[in-house]
């Protein structure tokens, strides 16, 4: 579980974005093991579609034979209720809900996060971290972005990024 | 890839049906439109030119003012939708293929979907038409404005990807089909006559439109001329929504 802090506009979604595969990175190469999960900041759904119509859109490109790990996702975040409802009529919570669902729901091995909490409530926001503890006790690395961290505990390491360069946070 | 293709196109198609805008504009702004040329047009003939043919055919002013404004409002209807699907999906679209989602199946999905709506469009224009005024040829008329229709959702495509605001987008679309449409109308255009509107985007539309409702001479050629003209632009834009969902990572072997 990998922390990385920055001030805003200090890179850290650019960063995300050139690891997710999103951004070309002007030097330098990433190595990346695994299937991928990428949720970004700002959630990026299909808004004309109901939640489970964006879920069948994930499923078919991650190519799962069903959706019963998204539907497990919606009931562990709490959102299960509006897998009928059109997105552009949801909360911007639970917007970020399914946008970090449709991050998890193939099982990825490296996951990367970016502000994913942002908009839950308390209760979401512990659930968020159950879910997240879930995946790295199953040897899944986490690699969450955020402008500023109140629970340091929670990571195993935990960086700052500051003029391109990732230095350990306690010494930056 | 056959499956993604399918759900591409199943949920492309679900994302338009809950256009409302659109809907309404095509449900209810076209026949009102149609009512208001209908009882504000002059009774007289007009020239118009079949440029095929290199005749001039008289056509009732209240029958072309209605079909100018048939491809008026059913090219701006179909640009918005095209607008709309790239820009409003274009960042989504990128994260699905970032998930392994087949880039050809997306783009051919979103393509066949904006296709449909274009025969619906042009369908629902041409039967709402028909109880305004007759026409000669009813399925030319129909094919006419799918070629309008078809053009201007590859003018959408193209649009969505070049221009940087949703507004400038939409801007350029209605001044563009206003341009195209009633230049071409002899009634208050003295340029109907003129070469350049040989290189409008509905010339060839336009044409074929006005012979089927009111002669018996077709040109099929501008069939596939009109169809050249979409796939031209088409052509620019799908490369430029091909470019914009590109990504830098190598997808690992299939599972």
């Amino acid at each position: 579980m990998l922390g990385i802090v920055g001030e805003n506009g200090a890179g850290k979604s650019t960063l995300l974005k050139i690891v997710a595969g999103l951004l070309r990175a002007s030097r330098g190469w990433v190595a990346l093991r695994g299937r991928l999960g990428y949720c970004p900041q700002e959630p990026q759904i299909h808004t004309g579609l109901t939640v489970l119509q964006n879920v069948a859109w994930f499923r078919a490109a991650y190519r799962l034979p069903d959706a019963r790990a998204g539907e497990a996702l919606m009931e562990q975040l709490g959102f299960a209720a509006h897998r009928h409802a059109l997105v552009e009529t949801l909360s911007g919570g639970t917007r970020q809900k399914l946008n970090l669902a449709l991050a998890l729901m193939h099982d990825p091995e490296v996951i990367l996060l970016d502000e994913p909490y942002q908009g839950f409530d308390w209760e979401t926001y512990l659930q968020f971290w159950e879910i997240a503890d879930g995946y790295r006790a199953h040897g899944r690395t986490i690699v969450v972005i955020s402008h500023l961290f109140f629970e340091r505990h929670r990571f195993d390491r935990l960086l700052r990024l500051r003029d391109g360069v990732l230095a350990p946070a306690e010494t930056a | 890839m056959i499956a993604q293709y399918a759900t591409a196109l199943r949920l492309s198609v679900i994302e338009q049906q809950h256009n409302r805008f659109a809907m309404v504009l095509l449900a209810a702004y076209l026949p009102a439109w149609y009512a208001l040329i209908y009882a504000l047009s002059a009774s007289g003939s007009v020239g118009f030119k079949l440029r095929a043919f290199g005749v001039f055919v008289a056509v009732g002013q209240q029958r072309l003012g209605l079909i100018t404004g048939m491809l008026n409002a059913t090219t701006l209807i179909m640009g918005f939708v095209a607008l709309r699907t790239v820009r409003f999906s274009a960042q989504v679209d990128r994260r699905l293929v970032v998930c392994g989602h087949s880039r050809a199946a997306l783009v051919l999905g979103r393509l066949s979907a904006l296709g449909l709506a274009a025969v619906v469009v042009a369908t629902y224009a041409v039967t709402v038409l028909a109880v305004f005024t007759p026409a000669r040829h009813l399925p030319v008329v129909w094919l006419g404005v799918c070629g309008a229709v078809l053009t201007y959702a590859a003018v959408g495509v193209l649009l969505g990807v070049v221009t940087r605001g949703d507004l400038e987008g939409f801007f350029l679309i209605i001044m563009l089909s206003l341009v195209d449409t009633f230049l071409q109308n002899p009634i208050g255009s003295p340029a109907a006559n003129a070469r350049v509107v040989e290189f409008f985007p509905t010339f060839f539309p336009m044409q074929m439109t006005v012979a089927g409702a009111c002669t018996d001479r077709v040109a099929w050629w501008q069939v596939w001329a009109s169809l050249g003209r979409t796939v031209g632009v088409g052509a620019l834009g799908v490369l430029g929504f091909v470019e914009r969902t590109r990504t830098t990572r190598r997808l690992p072997a299939r599972r």
